[in-house]
């Protein structure tokens, strides 16, 4: 008999305390297959994540694989307030998956608070940030698509509702590689990170493509920038190097640059291919740059210099800018054997470089300074004569002592010169239409 | 006659208004535009949030930032003679208010648009209910403000002779430089 009372109790206790287990766990909701999976494994596993839609928030806290199986769809749809995927621990990898996250809100798709981690081949859609890493370093992000997906309701949507497609802070030696990155706020942001890189990225239809702040060591190469506000803000830096990029059509903006130098100094920005932006380069309280070797084609302004003292500015070539060059008190800079088509100098030795200088008028900045709306006079005869007129103070304007004469090597152009066969093909049209107007009016006296 | 006296009224009325309004000037806040608002001082494009300030100049101009030290940053540089007003955004509510009427929260670690660290409240207690819900931070006054020193989070002058300092040491230990640099702003504040 009391056998069978203990066994009773016993018996009730078990039912007991699985209800209330089961009560608890629908407390939590709940956990999305995957994080039953991923809680199930051992640490270095590679789990392989078959076709299918699993549900986010998932948080990973030890170094794991997560694979998806080849040419699989595996998604993780997440519409909690929390990251879709969270990572915590070291040596993480994620290859191949999917992430949906559109819900506007503060918290990323992706949240990585670990080093070396390895992000692949990724397709994000979020609706907040794409990835944000604090104090993660020696990460890697290849090969990955990040893609605007919000919908702001009863409002059109504003520049600060978007979230950046990758945000660092305190977070170093990372690279960033074959990655596309469209439709964000900001393509790449860097604050207190340094010894980034950042790789064969495109970046289009953002504020800014690649946006420095207060870094060192940052090396941006090869990137093809579109579209966006600006392609590249280099703000508060030291040591970074800008090469081989090409920034196209920034032009959309009132804002809008190729690349930017703000309060950058020791910088190198060589190589790059700026075409069709409002202005090419536009540098700004910033010292000890070296400018060489970029190709700057058909902006509106090429370069801008404002406040810049003691920078290298040597072999660029300026090509069918509206306005090749505009500086204010920028002193100390050193201009050299850069090419500028608008300017018509004089061989006199044969050495390819003009005997005359190119100096840069500093009246239409100036101006603008004091009144920002007369831009709308941007080179028009008025200015263009006024400029002409303005010669005070000559000797401190910035100066190319030695301009080339031909552009060294081949020009290369980005953009199509469709645009241009269309107007002539229009033009065309509308002067048969007026002479056959003509002719009629004729006929009918 | 009823009327003749009526428009006699209202004609004063009108001369009065005009007179008082040439009298008095007042300057009001402009609203921000993200498509083609830039700070005046770092080149940015100001965002239509709290961090957003501005200063309205004695002949009209609206100057906008995108921070509350870059408006710190153009008084240095440009004297306060020609300022009419200075606004900034209670951060709660988005509301301008005068520089002069706000409360300040500052910590080294507030994440702000160019790393100021400074946020602006339209009264004391909802300042200090920010401080208390961030765990970290101190309340200014206006006139405290005055004072303050506008370092940024990341002073990169200093960080360059830490750096030569710290030459030796591998690369590895940068992220433990930068917590020691972060922590020990922190302690100053």
């Amino acid at each position: 008999m009391r056998v069978i009372q203990k066994l009773m109790y016993a018996f009730i206790l078990l039912a007991i305390s699985t209800l209330i287990g089961v009560g608890i766990v629908k407390a939590e909701g709940t956990p999305s297959p995957l994080q039953v999976l991923i809680n199930e494994a051992h640490v270095g596993d590679t789990l392989h994540i078959p076709a299918g839609t699993y549900k986010g928030p998932i948080v990973i806290d030890k170094p794991l694989q997560l694979v998806a199986e080849s040419g699989a769809g595996a998604t993780i749809s997440n519409t909690s307030n929390e990251p879709a995927l969270q990572i915590k621990a070291n040596n993480v990898s994620i290859i191949g998956l999917t992430i949906l996250d559109e819900t506007i809100k503060k918290q990323p798709a992706i949240l990585v608070q670990a080093n070396d981690v390895l992000l692949d081949d990724l397709q994000i859609r979020t609706g907040s940030f794409g990835i944000i890493m604090r104090k993660a370093n020696n990460g890697k992000v290849l090969n990955t698509t990040i893609d605007w997906a919000g919908v702001v309701q009863d409002r059109p949507l504003k520049l600060s509702d978007k979230g950046n497609g990758i945000d660092l802070y305190d977070s170093h030696g990372n690279y960033f590689a074959g990655n596309t990155i469209s439709s964000m706020h900001d393509g790449i942001y860097m604050e207190n990170s340094d010894r980034n890189l950042i790789e064969d990225n495109q970046f289009e239809l953002l504020r800014y493509g690649v946006h420095c702040m207060y870094t060192k060591g940052t090396v941006i190469r090869n990137n093809i920038g579109n579209l966006n506000i600006t392609g590249a803000m280099i703000m508060a830096v030291r040591d970074v190097e800008v090469s081989g990029n090409q920034f196209t059509k920034q032009s959309e903006n009132v804002n809008s640059q190729g690349i930017l130098l703000f309060d950058a100094h020791h910088t190198i920005i060589s190589g790059n291919h700026v075409e069709g932006n409002r202005v090419g380069l536009y540098v700004e309280q910033s010292t000890k740059n070296k400018i060489v070797d970029n190709a700057v084609i058909g902006n509106f302004i090429g370069i801008q210099l404002l406040d810049a003292e003691d920078n290298d500015i040597q072999e660029n070539q300026f090509v069918g800018n509206v306005a090749s060059a505009e500086a204010r008190n920028s002193i100390g800079n050193l201009l050299e054997s850069n090419y500028w088509d608008s300017f018509q100098g004089i061989d006199t030795d044969g050495d390819g470089k003009s005997e005359t200088t190119y100096a840069i008028n500093p009246f239409f900045q100036s101006l603008v300074k004091a009144r920002p709306a007369f831009q709308l006079f941007f080179q028009s005869p008025g200015m263009v004569f006024l400029e002409d007129l303005y010669q005070s103070d000559r000797q401190s304007w910035s100066t190319d002592t030695s301009p080339l004469m031909q552009p060294s090597g081949k020009l290369k152009f980005v953009l199509p010169t469709q645009t241009l066969q269309n107007s002539a093909v229009v033009g065309a049209g509308l002067l048969i239409v007026a002479l056959y107007f003509m002719y009629l009016g004729v006929r009918k006296r | 006659m009823k009327t003749k006296r009526f428009s006699a009224a209202l004609f004063l009325v009108m001369i009065t208004l005009l007179v008082s309004a040439c009298g008095a000037k007042e300057y009001k806040p402009e609203a921000i535009n993200e498509e083609v608002d830039k700070c005046v001082i770092c080149n940015m494009a100001v965002k239509d949030d709290p961090y957003a300030t501005q200063i309205i100049t004695t002949d009209g101009q609206s100057l906008k930032f995108d921070d509350i030290g870059c408006m710190n940053e153009w008084k240095i540089k440009n004297g306060e003679e020609t300022v009419g007003a200075e606004f900034v955004r209670d951060h709660n509510s988005g509301d301008w208010i005068k520089y002069e009427k706000a409360f300040y929260a500052y910590d080294a670690a507030y994440v702000t648009p160019m790393a100021y660290g400074v946020i602006a409240f339209e009264d004391k207690t909802s300042a200090q209910a920010y401080i208390d819900e961030q765990g970290m931070g101190q309340l200014l006054s206006y006139e405290e403000l005055a004072n303050h020193k506008w370092e940024v989070n990341r002073d990169m002058m200093n960080m360059e002779a830490m750096e030569m300092h710290n030459e030796s040491m591998h690369s590895d230990d940068s992220e433990q430089e930068m917590d020691m640099g972060n922590g020990s702003e922190g302690e100053n504040s």
